[in-house]
């Protein structure tokens, strides 16, 4: 009986975890640049500072590294990068997407044409 | 003057924030704070955020205190408010009704993400990891009254004994029930039946002098011989 409020909500729970890390996946960024590529997606918006949170857990679960840097302009600024065991979760994500979307497109019929 | 109100409005939202995290262990509150502290900063800087209506908006932006601190929360394993207030609720139902669908224990799941397959990888240098321990529910919180984790986990143990309460007591209640049934049944045994087959060969004997019951006579008569034999 999930709320039609919560729909967005329970779809970005376990999924935005991983658009994090596909943002990380070629080049460090610091929080503030997560947080405002997040900010410009529409379907993905959500308050910018639950993100903090969300990349706290995946630096401590190992799948991302973080480290403090200097800016040129502002306050230190904290780099994110993806590791090794982040990548393969990516990875293993992508797979298990691909499926899970191929089976809820035909179940719920959303698969077009 | 304006630089002097949005300082303020920054430092107002850093302190609230930082009281609504007092349940989290203090290095994660440190490293959470001194990112949002940073971001706003980044903001500030980057975007040319100056006027009070525009760190407002930025502000905004970031939610309200509640809210991220709602999902810090989260993310550490700790109390999943939302959920604890559904187990509440349901507890609180169970205590009203007498035989409740038992709710699920309100302290067991944490969020799907916190017992994940993944190893909790404690790389050793990342300080905020060390004091980490994500099963082991809020820690004792003296601090400020509107903390959200202390709340709602004393609310879900009360709940917890409600509902063992009441599944004791309905343990208890059908357990009596079983009781009383096997002892009417066998009560109901000695008065209703148990007399019929006793009673009802004597009087057949005394009646016709021992003679053979055959079969045609001595079925039907019986039933009316032995009924009225227990009431004399």
């Amino acid at each position: 009986m999930a709320d039609v409020a919560q729909l967005s909500t329970s779809l970005r729970r376990g999924t935005l975890e991983f658009c994090v890390l596909a943002m990380v996946e070629h080049e460090d960024r610091y929080g503030t640049e997560i947080v405002r590529r997040f900010g410009e997606e529409r379907n993905l918006a959500a308050s910018e500072g639950t993100i903090y949170p969300l990349l706290s857990r995946l630096r401590r679960v190992g799948w991302l590294d973080s480290k403090w840097s200097e800016s040129p302009s502002g306050p230190p600024r904290r780099y994110y990068a993806l590791t090794d065991t982040g990548r393969s979760a990516l990875e293993h994500f992508r797979s298990e997407w691909v499926s899970f979307r191929q089976t809820v497109d035909r179940l719920v019929g959303t698969g077009g044409a | 003057m304006s630089s002097n109100k949005t300082d303020n409005a920054v430092a107002e939202y850093l302190h609230e924030l930082e009281l609504r995290l007092s349940g989290l262990p203090v290095l994660q509150r440190r490293e959470l704070l001194a990112e949002i502290e940073a971001h706003i900063s980044n903001e500030r800087v980057e975007r040319a955020v100056a006027s009070e209506s525009d760190v407002l908006e930025l502000l905004e932006r970031l939610g309200s205190p509640e809210i991220v601190a709602a999902a810090a929360y989260e993310e550490a394993g700790i109390g999943d408010t939302r959920r604890q207030v559904l187990a509440y609720a349901g507890a609180t139902r169970a205590a009203v009704r007498p035989l409740p669908p038992i709710p699920p224990p309100p302290d067991s799941p944490p969020p799907a993400y916190a017992a994940g397959p993944f190893p909790p990888a404690a790389p050793f240098g990342q300080s905020s990891y060390a004091g980490y321990s994500p099963f082991d529910g809020p820690p004792p919180v003296v601090g400020p009254p509107f903390a959200p984790p202390p709340a709602p986990k004393q609310e879900s143990s009360t709940g917890l004994r409600v509902v063992v309460g009441v599944a004791i007591a309905a343990v208890v209640f059908v357990l009596l029930g079983c009781l009383a049934g096997a002892f009417m049944l066998t009560s109901g045994a000695e008065v209703g039946e148990a007399p019929a087959p006793v009673v009802a060969p004597d009087q057949v004997q005394i009646e016709r002098g021992g003679a053979p019951a055959r079969g045609e006579e001595a079925v039907p008569p019986l039933p009316e011989q032995a009924v009225p034999a227990p009431t004399e």
